[in-house]
């Protein structure tokens, strides 16, 4: 089992074998970050927040006493240190985007929002891109939180709440909120 | 907050369109960047070095957390036995201080502070009612006083009689035998 796995790796970083940190950090940097990015529309920040939230579990590691899986005890980790640093930096945002990779699922949904040639489609992916994270930006950081790691983390309501520190009725109802408010504000492009 | 209620046609839509922020991902040139800053942090905490005031300053900042406890119970104990010891500091030098000079205070004021107390209650035989025990003489219509030796225990409120009672008159002991004893008086006519 994953959680199993990652539990053993953990007893030999506490019994002094360092560079088995290296695995978890290849294992979970991608969609630590892609929840920092998520949450901060901002790929610098994002990565500096990445980086950090790995050095606090890294130091940090010889507290941890497997009551939770790793997993969730870092996820709980790079979420207080996105917003930490989201309260901190509450009146100096701005936003830069990830690159889109080209997949068939992103091809497929332009592809049914026109038939204009390539390079409008391209334009279309990027003013989508922007609306998506613009909108995720009008979200509190509590509605931001619950619809990126449930609709793009695809995490359970059960593992949201345990990260969260919540009840699965508050994650559901944020999620309901969450997606109302996300509709009205993409309506143009759920046609 | 909107007001329209989603369909589950366009909740799976919204999904779909939200499922395109998953497509916003880093390269490998962006992996292997994050990869050498991440392991040159990982080598300064390993490293990391503070000067003495900041380590001083978490240290106590740690000690102070863990023996939070521990200072709380030692200051209620140390409250407790400072309030005994101050009330009974009280009590021996408010008799001192406060009550006037009461016949036969000079033989008591050569009592060392072991000595048992002695408390005086000033009875009149006018004012004493007919029905009470009379072990209180009348010598040429003299006041009498009674006394009682007192035991004086841990706490000033706390005191037991353990002597029989002795008399004396206002102009000196009626048996002429020393008090040995503190006196402490009480009522109207001190």
């Amino acid at each position: 089992m994953e959680a199993d796995e990652d539990l053993l790796i953990v007893r030999k970083i506490q019994a002094g074998d360092v560079d088995a940190f290296d695995a978890l950090i290849l294992k979970y940097r991608e969609r630590v970050y892609s929840v920092i990015y998520n949450l901060t529309s901002n790929r610098e920040d994002a990565s500096d927040l990445t980086q950090d939230a790995f050095i606090k579990a890294f130091q940090s590691i010889n507290r941890f006493k497997g009551k939770s899986s790793f997993f969730t005890w870092l996820y709980r980790i790079a979420l207080n240190t996105t917003l930490t640093h989201l309260r901190k930096n509450k009146l100096r945002r701005f936003l830069s985007f990830e690159k889109m990779a080209d997949e068939d699922h992103t091809a497929g949904f332009i592809e049914n929002m026109t038939s204009e040639s390539d390079s409008d489609k391209a334009a279309l992916m990027n003013e989508l891109q922007e609306k998506l994270n613009d909108a995720f930006q009008k979200l509190s950081v509590k509605h931001r939180t619950v619809i990126t790691l449930f609709e793009i983390d695809g995490l359970s309501h059960k593992e949201i709440a345990d990260i969260t520190g919540t009840s699965i009725g508050t994650v559901r109802s944020r999620l309901h909120y969450a997606k109302q408010f996300l509709q009205g504000e993409l309506k143009d492009y759920l046609r | 907050m909107p007001s329209q209620k989603p369909t589950p046609e366009a909740e799976e839509r919204l999904s779909q369109l939200l499922r395109i922020k998953r497509q916003e991902r880093p390269d490998a040139a962006f992996w292997n960047k994050f990869d050498e800053e991440l392991r040159s942090k990982q080598l300064s905490a390993l490293v990391c070095t503070q000067s003495w005031y900041e380590r001083l300053g978490k240290m106590s900042l740690v000690v102070a957390r863990r023996s939070a406890t521990a200072t709380a119970v030692i200051s209620v104990f140390a409250l407790g036995i400072f309030s005994v010891s101050q009330s009974e500091f009280f009590a021996n030098n408010n008799t001192d201080k406060t009550q006037p000079v009461l016949a036969g205070e000079s033989i008591a004021q050569d009592a060392t502070n072991q000595s048992p107390l002695f408390i005086v209650e000033d009875s009149f035989i006018a004012t004493l009612e007919p029905t009470e025990p009379v072990f209180i003489q009348t010598i040429d219509a003299q006041p009498l006083y009674e006394i009682h030796t007192l035991t004086q225990r841990a706490s000033s409120s706390s005191y037991s009689i353990n002597a029989a009672t002795k008399q004396f008159t206002v102009g000196g002991l009626t048996n002429n035998t020393s008090l040995g004893a503190k006196v402490i008086r009480t009522g109207s006519q001190f």
